[in-house]
């Protein structure tokens, strides 16, 4: 009983101030002395667990805090607003419109975002940003049911492949000066994304009634980017003879890129900012 | 200082015997506070110039238990706290700035010693009770 209560002890010293820290735990400690040689356990853990679970107000809180929520929503909101610019993108292409305005609006995007991504967060270290910044869009890609290939909805393994090149791409990134780092990270994004639209392809199982040609999965991203509809379509529907994509695409492809290039401005931006002063206390 | 229900039952154990050295499980007994509040209602006062604490000048070996922290209220802290404590009586007493009826009965502050000082009206008054002094 004795040590579980030094260890909440502890736990508690470290919602504290540092600079008095460990007086205070040295204080506690007397106190659990007393209470442990009387016996008392009971009120040993009641002292104890009071401490852990309180979170003492002293004064201002730190603008740690303040940098915590700031790099949680943006690593949260991210993701969604690359959502969002897929769906535009996708909208775009299917009405006709040239997918150039995509395009101009992913680099928008990327550019605010290298702004903004490190300035006043706290993860400083390029290690760290890779896979906080994988891991949201991640999930957004895995469960969102509007993510669609030609009928085929499981795709959890093209997306753990586009992750797994991010990361790579990210890595590369965060080593790598500017301008270099931009060529890598836009060009390693197109190039995840594309991966797993051929390997979406790839898979896809005869979902939605028809089998799509493997020899054409490759054509599947750019075609869909662009809308050009060349090619033989699907074997054993009336597209044969066409290729036609995009139609069944649906946003997958467009939000892959969308992603892509929200996580390499946003580790681009952290790399930028990794010389961050200590955090003070604020009025 | 912002006056609430805990810091005025640590100000009113501290004020019982102003010259008296207290410590932490003293006064969670005498308050009736636990650790998770007492402790840092302790630090605010001490930052604020009311309470001064020190380590007991013992022999851990010879007493068997290590030294304890030591609280009492320093001579501003004294006055401050007759005057705070005053001033929260005259609040929650019936026709006061605030009706001591208009809150939820706390039954278990009064019988903690506060009622025996004077800040009777603490004991209906709930959680609401604060003030700002100083």
């Amino acid at each position: 009983m004795r040590a579980v209560a030094r260890v909440l002890l502890r736990a508690a010293a470290r919602r504290w101030p540092p600079s008095i820290r460990d007086e205070c735990r040295r204080e506690w400690l007397a106190e659990l002395a007393v209470l442990a040689a009387a016996r008392r356990r009971g009120r040993m853990l009641r002292f104890a667990l009071s401490l852990a679970l309180t979170r003492p107000s002293l004064g201002p809180r730190p603008v740690l805090d303040r940098r915590l929520a700031y790099t949680a929503a943006m690593l949260l909101a991210g993701p969604v607003a690359a959502l969002g610019l897929g769906y535009a993108g996708f909208l775009l292409t299917a009405l006709g419109l040239f997918g150039l305005v995509f395009f101009a609006a992913l680099l928008a995007f990327g550019g605010l975002l290298t702004a903004h991504a490190g300035s006043a967060g706290v993860i400083v270290r390029r290690r760290l940003a890779a896979p906080a910044v994988l891991l949201p869009s991640l999930a957004v890609l895995l469960y969102l049911p509007e993510l669609d290939v030609a009928g085929y909805r499981t795709l959890t393994r093209p997306s753990l492949v586009w992750a797994g090149v991010m990361l790579a791409v990210l890595v590369a990134v965060g080593l790598t000066p500017r301008p270099v780092s931009w060529w890598i990270g836009y060009g390693g994004a197109v190039g995840a994304a594309w991966a797993a639209v051929t390997g979406a392809v790839w898979l896809h199982n005869g979902a939605g009634g028809f089998t799509l040609d493997d020899s054409y999965a490759w054509l599947w991203f750019p075609s869909t980017l662009v809308e050009l509809s060349v090619g033989p379509g699907p074997a054993g529907t009336q597209l044969s003879g066409q290729f036609v994509v995009a139609d069944f695409a649906e946003i997958y492809p467009h939000t892959l890129l969308a992603l892509g290039v929200y996580a390499v401005a946003y580790v681009v931006g952290v790399c930028e900012h990794r010389d961050f002063p200590e955090p003070v206390a604020v009025r | 200082m912002r006056i609430t229900v805990p810091v005025a039952r640590v100000l009113s154990a501290l004020l019982t015997d102003p010259d008296r050295d207290r410590y932490g499980l003293d006064l969670m007994d005498a308050t009736g506070l636990p650790s998770g509040t007492l402790y840092p209602v302790l630090q605010r006062l001490q930052a604020a110039g009311w309470v001064a604490a020190r380590w007991e000048e013992i022999d851990p070996v010879a007493a068997g238990r290590p030294a304890r922290r030591y609280y009492r209220l320093t001579g501003e802290g004294v006055a401050a706290a007759r005057q705070a404590l005053a001033e929260l009586r005259a609040q929650t007493a019936p026709g006061g700035r605030r009706r001591a009826s208009a809150g939820r009965p706390r039954p278990g502050i009064a019988g903690r010693g506060v009622a025996g000082l004077g800040v009777a009206g603490l004991g209906v008054a709930g959680s609401g009770v604060a003030g700002s002094v100083g």
